[in-house]
């Protein structure tokens, strides 16, 4: 429940009032905080939407996403890895993507997080109002009082680095059950490409999306192998929970299928195209 | 706080609170437009509102975060040109059932098509994506938007016309417009929530957090002392009597076991008390301030555990019955402790063992019939509970006018309402009124008193107007869903596919309370078995107590559980014998002529009989499946399509399929279904008729349109037979006041029973008018005839409707011309299909998609085409949603783990199969409406079986669980321990 409203006339008044404020929260788009799961929790809402940037730009290789833009508004940008705008698209209810926020996505970090999983993969930092830009994964690692505002996302995307990025969910408007996105580049060895510097992050499997080394270890240099070696070699490495959605055989399973299927797509050269189609 | 913005064109300041929504305030500030169904969770999108031109949810947007922006709601749009296209468009593409969704959708499309003109079906999927809609299986709403794009590009455009029937009859089997359309495609007040007043006090329901527990203490004292709480009502102080909350004709065939509020709770989300209050935070407030201590009880969770020996006993107290005798060898004395059972006849019941009814029943000798056979096969097959999820809550207004009690109500059934809150509160029923106002979805789930007894009570007793309208949590745990069944279906054939004997043995879950506990698992035999020609069948049907939610009535009311069973063992022994499965369904099922048996020992609450069919047009409607899904082409070695398991990449599929890549395989399957269209001999319907002053017609029909177009069905009737056009025909409905007596809308009793009365009613108005008119002519009543539009013709001269009506309120004329008619009949009306599906099915991860659904549907006469397509579209999309999606999860202390629509997935318009067709291949009844049938109901059976038949026939596993999740998927092929 929203016990105070506060809309500050900049994201540093925001800040301060956020390390202020008693059970302060930031309000983006709304779309998590106001959800009727938190109807009963006591909040001292601290609106944000307008004073953060919302520009999405690319640069050459570099991306730079305001944490204001929306996620309807990052599907349509041009330019952006296609990686990103399924990653966007996940969230495939467009009332919703109209309001949710990518800074909104960082902030409340969930297991399955659409974007997050393609940030980190992306070794994205973020850019904070009033302190020193972060790692995508050093966000996530400081506690959530900590962590600031984040003002603006930014990542390389360069031309030889393909991304790639794919969800289970249960109905095409479900929130994610698991999330994965993959990154790397690709060069010719021993006949075929061998994956370098790859990068995997998922979501769904721990109580916010993460990097897996493990997995990362596993596949880096060589050629990819086919997807059912990829499955049964990913598949010991995940520790999913029972839930309504599935137990945590199933979890296992779908996950080391979705990890397949994201490297099979890594794979494959379109994986990079940069599509300018809207949704 | 004061909050200012520009609200459909004009500045507006509103004061409001840190929490409050968007949504709140425009409601507060009279935009009725904005509906409700998720209560604040973002997940439904019907009150979507424009935030500087962004489609987005009002609930979730604080209404502070509004200052200075642009809001613009339907109601703006109301005025405006490009809008009412669209609006209009909706109309002509009978996207209007209830309507509760309507003006979502609307502002929806109209914000597509600024943006792109012609959109793409995925840019129209897009669009609609966040708009959640339970009736209309969405299909339609592409064919809305193509009309309005064209109509915007060129005002002249005239869309096609869909198909027509009947060409001997002006209106009947033409498309013409839903009567009350255009109020719902506006937003205009409609329904319950629409009609409080100022001073209108709030009913909240403290849940029962146990699944089975007695009330040791209940102390409400903090509760009744908070200034604003009215009234208080527990256990101790309600009224001491039982009843059924099924919604059925009386006597019911469902056990009196439900006391408005008991000192035992048998499920999670029972009532515990009531509080009414003058503000709903107060009632909330005064909920938590009640203090309740429970002896908990060990729940019973399943079928398994009910019938167990030494099962917990659900209900305790003292049977009865008011006609017959208990079974030889059953329980009928109560603990002292427990509320008392009340059957009015007998059910072979044995509530002490949780056993609420059962029945057993047969024709010839199965056992003979599987020893004759050469190859037997038995299967089981599990259904879980699934939810209706009307978009509208229940909800209720209860108020006293002139000493009497007015229910204004969402639901099915006004009289049984009547009957039912006049019984609980203790008052005859002249002192109950009931409305029904527009239902934003039924689906079954309102054909139950399952909030109008404690209004009703509480406004009798406190003499203040009540408003009680179900969270969508409460609508989950406390509404009521589709019983729970497993059915266990043994088969016996020769080797040239002739069946030798049919066995099903069902076992129900009605949950806590036995509203529908016979009738429900009945119908899934009633509706599966004779749809197969067997000389020796037989079934056995139980139905028990648990503590879970409680079941009743949704839509197909049992017989998409038998159907599945059924069908897809017929598919399985098919698999077995190395028949192509349609040709063993050929060689077995009904056709024109048949004699059909089995109906003998399946009479609806009375004796049956053998019937013979007439025509049936099962023939023609596989013939046509056939030849749209290619079927021939020769059978694989065990029955497999010619198709069966290929990669869907090397396929031709539907043009807007998704790509899919090597990893799905493609899978056929086919049904045939059937359903009634009312209850022969139990039921009937009355309407009356009046013809105006001005030569239009009122009719007062007692049935009860929950979106369906039973109005607009009536109305066409009337217009028919008297020669007028529709819009000449106002139609009044479900008012206990001022119309006749109707059953109400069940067991697909609307076209046909409903539609019988008003038919009866206008035939009936149109022999006095002839009679009148004749009179005045100076003509033989037989020389004269009704030509469009109402003149009354005969030799010599003719006169108007107008005219006679006119001179039927003068002091010198011949009185009010009013024809009446009753529809009651003995004559089963069976509406047939056949559904075929082809899916697609990953076979790593066990998903399942729906490529091409194709209903072949007999309803008779479509009264009204487009709109009859559209109930069909409906019931397949819902049920491929069970099939697919759809499950209540339960912990082990039965609390429902996904409540909720984030967690309780329904089909969005994504979930649409890219192949979706209706074909209506009507077969004239010669009993029903210009030879109609039901048509709604049916379209619930075919799903299940079908895809369940398909994914076999892609992966070559058969899932015998629904919903078939991917998990079963993969638990069924082998891949899963």
């Amino acid at each position: 429940m929203v016990n105070a409203y506060f809309r500050p006339k900049s994201a540093e008044e925001a800040a301060t009032l956020l390390a202020s404020e008693k059970d302060a929260v930031l309000l983006a788009g709304g779309t998590y905080l106001l959800t009727s799961q938190f109807a009963k929790k006591p909040m001292a809402a601290i609106a944000i939407s307008g004073l953060l940037p919302a520009a999405i730009e690319r640069h050459g290789e570099r991306v730079i996403i305001g944490a204001g833009a929306t996620f309807q508004a990052l599907a349509e940008a041009p330019g952006m890895p296609k990686a990103l705008r399924d990653a966007a698209l996940a969230m495939a209810d467009r009332n919703i993507r109209n309001r949710a926020t990518v800074g909104g996505n960082i902030g409340a970090d969930k297991s399955c997080a659409s974007l997050v999983p393609f940030f980190l993969v992306a070794e994205a930092r973020y850019s904070r109002v009033g302190a020193l830009a972060l790692g995508a994964a050093e966000w996530q690692a400081l506690p959530a009082a900590e962590r600031g505002i984040a003002a603006a996302v930014e990542f390389a995307a360069p031309t030889a680095r393909r991304f790639a990025y794919e969800r289970y969910a249960r109905t095409s408007c479900d929130v994610a059950v698991l999330t994965c996105a993959a990154s790397a580049e690709f060069e010719t060895a021993g006949g075929g490409l061998a994956a370098r510097g790859l990068r995997i992050a998922m979501g769904g499997l721990s109580p916010h999306a993460r990097r897996f080394p493990e997995l990362e270890r596993l596949f880096e240099g060589a050629a990819l192998p086919g997807k059912a070696a990829i499955e049964a070699a990913a598949a010991p490495l995940f520790s999913p929970v029972s839930d309504a959605r599935g137990s945590a055989e199933f979890k296992r399973a779908r996950a080391a299928a979705l990890l397949a299927d994201v490297l099979a797509a890594l794979a494959n050269p379109e994986a990079n195209e940069t599509p300018e189609a809207r949704p | 706080m004061n909050v200012a913005f520009t609200l459909n064109g004009r500045r507006a300041a509103y004061e409001c609170s840190a929490d409050d929504r968007l949504k709140t305030v425009l409601r507060r500030a009279g935009i009725l437009s904005l509906r409700n169904g998720c209560d604040g969770e973002g997940s439904c999108g019907l009150c979507a509102v424009l935030l500087d031109g962004k489609l987005v949810n009002s609930c979730l947007v604080l209404a502070a975060e509004a200052e200075g922006r642009e809001v613009v709601t339907i109601d703006h749009y109301n005025a405006d040109p490009a809008l009412r296209t669209i609006q209009r468009a909706l109309i002509d593409a009978a996207c209007v059932q209830c309507g509760y969704c309507t003006p979502a959708v609307a502002l929806s499309i109209r914000e597509l098509l600024a943006r792109s003109p012609e959109p793409t079906a995925a840019e129209v999927a897009d669009a609609l994506s966040g708009t959640l809609c339970r009736c209309t299986g969405y299909e339609q709403y592409f064919e809305a938007v193509r009309i309005a794009a064209a109509r915007l590009a060129d005002p002249a455009y005239a869309a096609p016309k869909g198909p027509e029937f009947r060409p001997d009859l002006r209106h009947v089997g033409k498309d013409r417009d839903k009567v009350d359309a255009e109020t719902l495609v506006r937003g205009e007040a409609a329904y319950v929530e629409d009609r409080l007043a100022p001073g209108t006090c709030w009913l909240k329901v403290l849940p029962s957090p146990h699944a089975h527990a007695w009330i040791k203490s209940i102390d409400v004292a903090a509760a009744e002392a908070m200034p604003g709480v009215v009234a208080v009502l527990t256990h101790e102080n309600c009224p001491d009597k039982v009843y059924t909350t099924a919604g059925q004709g009386y006597p019911e065939p469902s056990p009196y076991d439900q006391r408005m509020l008991s000192r035992k709770v048998r499920h999670v989300g029972d009532r515990v008390a009531a509080v009414l209050a003058e503000t709903p935070e107060i009632a909330e407030a005064a909920l938590s301030a009640i203090k309740v201590e429970y002896e908990v009880l060990e729940p019973v969770l399943s079928i398994a555990q009910a019938k167990a020996p030494g099962a917990p006993v659900i209900h305790s107290g003292a049977v009865s019955y008011v006609a017959g005798s208990p079974p030889a060898g059953t329980s009928v004395e109560g603990d002292g402790r427990d509320d008392p059972i009340v059957y009015q006849f007998p059910l072979h019941s044995d509530p002490h063992r949780n056993l609420a009814a059962s029945a057993t029943a047969g024709i010839g000798d199965v056992e003979a019939g599987f020893a004759a056979a050469d190859l037997v096969v038995e299967r089981t097959y599990k259904m879980n509970r699934v939810q209706c999820t009307p978009m509208e809550p229940h909800s209720v207004l209860a108020k006293i006018e002139a000493g009497r009690l007015v229910l204004h109500a969402s639901t099915q059934v006004p009289w049984h309402v009547r009957r039912i809150v006049a019984r609980a509160v203790g008052i005859a029923e002249n002192k109950v009124r009931v409305i029904k106002e527009r239902v934003g979805g039924g689906f079954g789930a309102k054909q139950d008193i399952v909030v109008e007894d404690l209004a009703g009570y509480l406004a009798w007793k406190t003499r203040r107007p009540v408003f009680f309208r179900y969270t969508r949590e409460e609508e989950f745990v406390a509404s009521r869903t589709r019983h729970a069944m497993e059915i266990t279906v043994k088969l016996g054939a020769r080797r040239d596919g002739a069946l030798t004997a049919i066995l099903m043995r069902l076992d129900a879950d009605t949950g806590p309370y036995g509203q529908h506990c016979l009738t429900v698992p009945m119908n899934a035999i009633s509706k599966s078995l004779p749809l197969m020609l067997c000389e020796n069948a037989r079934f056995e049907v139980k139905s028990y107590y648990t503590n879970l939610s409680p079941a009743g009535a949704y839509q197909g009311y049992g017989a998409p559980k038998g159907s599945f069973a059924l069908q897809t063992a017929l598919a399985e022994m098919a698999e077995a014998l190395g028949m192509d499965q349609l040709d063993f369904l050929e060689k077995n099922r009904v056709r024109s002529g048949s004699r059909i048996d089995i109906l003998k020992s399946l009479g609806e609450g009375r004796e049956g009989a053998a019937v013979t069919l007439g025509r049936c047009g099962l023939g023609d409607m596989i013939a046509r499946g056939r030849q749209a899904f290619a079927w021939e082409g020769g059978a694989g070695a065990h029955g497999q399509s010619a198709a069966h398991g290929q990669p869907a990449a090397e396929a031709a599929l539907p043009e807007s399929a998704p790509p899919l890549s090597a990893d799905w395989k493609l899978g056929r399957g086919a049904v045939i279904i059937q359903q009634g269209s009312g209850l022969p001999g139990l039921d009937a319907a009355n309407a009356e008729l009046r013809l105006l002053a001005d030569g239009t017609l009122l009719m007062l029909s007692g049935g009860a349109d929950l979106g369906t177009g039973l109005d607009t069905l009536t109305a066409k009737l009337a217009a028919e037979v008297l020669g007028l056009d529709p819009e000449d025909v106002t139609v009044i409905s479900g008012d206990t006041d001022s119309t006749p007596f109707d059953k109400g809308a069940y067991a697909s009793s609307g076209t046909y029973f409903s539609g019988g009365a008003a038919l009866r009613a206008a035939e009936d108005l149109r022999a006095k008018v002839i009679a009148t008119a004749a009179a005045l002519l100076g003509e033989k009543p037989e020389d004269l005839r009704i030509e469009p539009r109402g003149r009354v013709v005969g030799l010599r001269g003719e006169i108007s409707l107008a005219k006679l009506g006119h001179l039927s309120v003068q002091g010198e004329g011949h009185g009010e011309l009013v024809g009446f008619g009753t529809f009651k009949t003995d004559h089963a009306a069976f509406p047939f299909g056949a559904h075929f599906v082809q899916a697609a099915v990953n076979e790593r991860t066990g998903e399942v998609k729906i490529l091409r659904y194709h209903a072949y549907q007999d309803c008779g006469t479509p009264i009204n085409p487009a709109l009859a397509r559209g109930q069909v579209y409906g019931a397949a999309l819902k049920a491929i949603g069970h099939s697919l999606y759809e499950e209540m999860l339960y912990d082990e202390r039965g609390r429902c783990l996904n409540p909720r629509f984030l967690d309780y997935k329904i089909p969005t318009i994504a979930e649409v199969p890219p192949d979706f067709r209706v074909e209506l291949m009507p077969v004239e009844d010669e009993v029903g409406p210009y030879g109609a049938k039901s048509v709604s109901e049916i379209s619930v059976n075919g799903a299940a079986p079908a895809i369940a038949i398909a994914i076999h026939d892609a992966v070559g596993a058969w899932v015998r669980e629904w919903p078939f999740t991917p998990e079963r998927v993969l638990r069924a092929m082998g891949k899963l321990s």
